[in-house]
């Protein structure tokens, strides 16, 4: 079973299409990618305050996940 | 009334996994998660969320608190409020800005600081590719900007050297190439009252320097003090940190890590 990490990150950080958010692996001394790691079930969180919504989210490996009232 | 959205990836791919922000979308984050597995891996890694320009360079790195070995696997979330230490480190704190070199870059810029503290503290570990040993330092720019923009700087350190002519502030050190292999300088500083520019030629900055050098005859420790007059009404919201040298760059494994306090 994997184990269970909490991480910090700023609160309010307000990223648009001039951003790129990348999910990376690196090496913890050198800083330098790591290969043969895999990710899954990455997802991102956030308020959306712009006008685009629903599958306009979707981007790259990432899709827009319904919620209730859509 | 901005519409809280999740956006998710399903099964296994590999690292780095890349979300670039569409077009006419604007986020607000709240949380990432991710479940990494390192079954394969070449080697120990760090969880890692980084914020990319569109012309790559990284403005924003958030680490786990802790290394997997390889093999190891973990399910990982980045959210507000917790600490990247480790979770009994009483008084901990999260980083605004932590970025660790991977590979050369010309400056560490940081943008996007919010007017809403009341000191920016710096902790920096460099190395340069210029070809000095100790004479390399590091420079600081608030808000992009040079003398006569808005912005002077002055500088003094223990050695008696005062620089008022600059368009950016030495503030600490940094080794060159010329220093033994691998070592870096590390320094701290801090900057009072950032958001809180309210008059003519206010004292906006400091720096106390704890550099320590490797050159070909001992090590040396020295201080330094900086002060940038900036206008009224101009807010430090950028800082962006640059070798001495014109074209010059910071070598992999250099690292700035900036906390709002």
């Amino acid at each position: 079973m994997a184990q269970k990490i909490n991480a910090g990150m700023p609160d309010g950080i307000d990223v648009d299409e001039t951003y790129t958010i990348r999910f990376a692996a690196l090496d913890p001394l050198s800083g330098a990618p790591v290969a043969g790691v895999t990710i899954s079930l990455a997802q991102i969180h956030a308020a959306s305050v712009g006008q685009a919504a629903g599958t306009q989210l979707n981007a790259g490996p990432f899709i827009y996940v319904p919620g209730p009232n859509d | 009334m901005a519409a809280d959205v999740t956006i998710s990836t399903g099964g296994g791919q590999g690292a780095p996994l890349d979300y670039p922000v569409p077009g006419a979308v604007e986020l607000v984050l709240k949380q990432l998660k991710a479940s990494y597995n390192g079954a394969s891996a070449a080697g120990a890694f760090v969880p890692t969320v980084q914020l990319l320009t569109a012309s790559g360079v990284e403005v924003g790195s958030w680490t786990a608190s802790q290394a997997l070995a390889a093999g190891a696997s973990a399910d990982v979330t980045w959210f507000p409020g917790v600490s990247s230490e480790a979770a009994t480190s009483a008084g901990s704190l999260t980083p605004f800005y932590n970025v660790l070199l991977a590979a050369s870059a010309p400056s560490f810029d940081i943008v996007g600081i919010p007017a809403n503290g009341g000191s920016l503290a710096f902790i920096t570990y460099l190395r340069s590719d210029e070809a000095g040993v100790i004479n390399t330092e590091a420079k600081v720019t608030v808000n992009g900007l040079s003398t006569g923009s808005g912005i002077s700087y002055e500088y003094w350190d223990s050695r008696g050297f005062t620089d008022q002519s600059g368009t950016s502030e030495s503030v600490f050190g940094a080794n060159g190439a010329g220093s033994d292999s691998g070592h870096y300088s590390g320094s701290w500083f801090i900057m009072p009252n950032y958001s809180v520019i309210a008059q003519d030629h206010q004292f906006a900055g400091y720096v106390a320097k704890l550099g320590q050098f490797s050159d070909t005859t001992s090590w040396q420790t020295y201080v330094v003090a900086m002060q940038c007059c900036i206008d009224p009404g101009i807010a430090v919201n950028r800082v962006t940190i640059t070798p001495t040298t014109a074209g010059a760059n910071w070598v992999a494994g250099s690292r700035v890590t900036m906390y709002l306090l």
